[in-house]
């Protein structure tokens, strides 16, 4: 195969193996050239509306064939697609599309009650795959796309711009993560040569499209030749189903958050279930308890596991495979840099990853990357851009924030972050952010947000309270949170807090209040 | 519509959905995201404390949980059994 862009990737494999299964869902299987077709038809859909290369375009779908068909058509036609998080509020897509100018988004009839109340903050121009949804909105419905004649995909260079994932940003605002067809196409490759994905590997299609863990389903999955194994999400939020479903599709290959695998092993039913075919279990996101890895690989007789790391902006950075069950007080080893990517450790808050400003074999500091993977930059973010990418000797470097060292064998380990940025059920999240987005809130002047790690891995987040007006009243609240904020992102317990805490300098100790917000939901009757 | 299938529609509208979705015996929950995750677990939880039932992890599936009417046949079953 020769694509040298995500644009032609999905039609040049549709012509080796036009009948063998992309898609597995429930209700159907698409083969290669059910889902090509269906491309074709989307794009040319995109083309009738006036989107040219490099237009935003927005993708909102539940997990199924329509994202996944979205997606692949508005890199073909040459545009920037923009998956938006089915669990986020009307009013955070439109924040979004404002930022991106986006006014034609790709969706389904299942997200029609979200796109009309879309439709009322920020018009949208046209939508493509569902009628429209309430009067005064364009649209091309499914009966119309399955009349048009396709077009072939336009020939999109390495460095065109393919895709933008956001993610939680310390503003309040999401940042826009924008990746290439180079950058994409180069995560692509890297899994199948590393992991020898074949297209005998059936692989559970599980991350929304909105989360950077669903471009192994996206590129990965079709540069291969395998095939998708959708798992919906009223599979996910059952385990016992979802077990079932990884058994009766003979699912080969696992890539999820750990929250996810943790559900599995808690309520997956797994003694009951025959998970011989699966031979790769990849974790990442966010650190994975030790017993949940030993409990998981009883269960998987012929799987080999490994822990991933890498953020969003470099795709996949470093990979730990791990071949006995670790102990709990194992070193946090996040393994070795994969083999397009180099990784190095500075002090931090170094201004470059320059060789004098490299830490010592074993001392901790900031970790550097630098990968074909890596993103073109943050969308609209010059000064963010300055400050985490930057160039030595003709090489692009990320600044990834993340605290790490480095043995004399290569292997590196993970110490945290050297900012806010937390992991909830593996979702990036500034609690900064969150706590700025709920301070706008009518409620109380200040608010604290802090996590309550539960031994089950079903973290849940605290807001603590301070200044609360007369007639607070906490369901208002909470309605109104979810309103602005992700579902991930939305609190599950408010506290209330009488006596705020300062910092030497006189300002508000968020960490210290953070911790005893958490603290009074632990220990409720102090 | 028996007094336990009242007390779960109100406990899943009042306690689980955040949004504005109604809770009507025959609304998916699981597909509407009305109910995540955490939300079935916190179900089974009030199965098991309210209602008095155990319930067996194989038993939360699509089949028993996707709409109140059918956690409500499952209770009615495991009550009675």
């Amino acid at each position: 195969m020769d694509a040298v862009s995500l644009s032609t990737l999905l039609s040049e494999q549709a012509m080796q193996r036009a009948d063998a299964p992309l898609i597995v869902d429930v209700s159907r299987t698409w083969t290669y050239e059910d889902v090509a077709a269906a491309i074709r038809q989307v794009a040319t859909a995109l083309h009738l509306v006036g989107i040219a290369p490099g237009d935003r375009v927005g993708v909102h779908c539940n997990k199924g064939a329509e994202g996944f068909i979205g997606m692949h058509a508005i890199v073909s036609a040459g545009a920037v697609a923009v998956p938006l998080d089915p669990g986020s509020p009307a009013a955070r897509l439109s924040g979004i599309c404002e930022r991106m100018q986006i006014d034609v988004i790709i969706s389904h009839a299942p997200r029609k009650k979200t796109l009309v109340e879309m439709h009322a903050i920020r018009p949208l121009r046209h939508l493509i795959g569902l009628d429209a949804p309430a009067d005064g909105i364009a649209a091309i419905g499914p009966d119309e796309l399955a009349l048009l004649d396709g077009t072939n995909p336009v020939d999109a260079s390495p460095d065109d711009r393919a895709y933008i994932i956001t993610t939680s940003g310390s503003t309040g605002e999401p940042k826009g993560i924008i990746h290439t067809h180079a950058s994409g196409l180069a995560y692509a490759d890297m899994t199948v040569r590393n992991y020898g994905m074949t297209p005998n590997d059936r692989v559970s299609d599980i991350a929304p499209h909105h989360f950077d863990i669903s471009t192994h389903s996206l590129w990965s999955v079709p540069r291969a030749g395998a095939s998708n194994v959708v798992i919906s999400e009223p599979y996910q939020r059952l385990p016992a189903s979802h077990s079932q479903r990884l058994q009766d599709e003979a699912v080969t290959f696992w890539y999820s958050v750990p929250f996810l695998l943790h559900q599995l092993v808690l309520r997956g039913d797994l003694a009951n279930r025959d998970l011989s075919a699966l031979r790769w279990v990849h974790f990442g996101g966010e650190v994975i308890s030790a017993n949940v890895i030993a409990e998981m690989m009883s269960h998987c007789p012929n799987a080999r596991f490994a822990n991933i790391f890498g953020p969003a902006e470099t795709n996949q950075s470093t990979l730990s495979v791990i071949d006995e069950p670790p102990s709990a007080d194992d070193p946090l080893s996040i393994g070795f840099p994969v083999d397009n990517t180099e990784v190095v450790i500075t002090s931090v808050g170094a201004d470059m990853p320059t060789e004098q400003n490299r830490v010592g074999v074993g001392e901790k500091g900031e970790m550097w990357t630098h990968t074909p993977q890596l993103m073109e930059g943050y969308w609209d973010n010059p000064e963010r851009n300055e400050h985490v990418l930057k160039n030595v000797d003709g090489k692009r470097y990320y600044r990834s924030g993340d605290l790490a060292s480095v043995d004399d064998s290569g292997e590196l380990s993970f110490f945290g972050r050297v900012d806010h940025q937390v992991k909830v059920r593996g979702f990036r999240i500034e609690l900064e952010g969150i706590e700025l987005e709920l301070e706008q809130l009518d409620g109380a002047d200040h608010v604290v947000v802090g996590i309550l790690r539960a031994q089950s891995g079903e973290d849940e987040l605290v807001a603590g309270l301070l200044g609360l007006s007369d007639d607070f009243d906490e369901a208002d609240f909470l309605r109104s949170a979810a309103s602005v904020l992700p579902a991930y992102a939305v609190p599950t317990h408010t506290v209330r807090i009488d006596t705020p805490t300062f910092t030497g300098s006189g300002k508000l100790d968020r960490r210290a209040l953070r911790e005893h917000a958490v603290s009074i939901v632990k220990e409720p009757a102090k | 519509m028996n007094a336990l299938t009242e007390a779960l529609t109100s406990f899943i509208q009042d306690e689980i959905v955040i949004d504005d979705v109604i809770v009507e015996a025959e609304t998916d929950l699981l597909l509407t995201g009305a109910v995540d995750s955490l939300g079935v677990i916190r179900i089974t939880h009030w199965m098991e404390e309210t209602a008095g039932v155990a319930v067996d992890p194989g038993d939360v599936t699509l089949e028993n949980f996707q709409t109140v009417t059918k956690m409500a046949a499952y209770l009615d079953a495991r009550v009675s059994a």
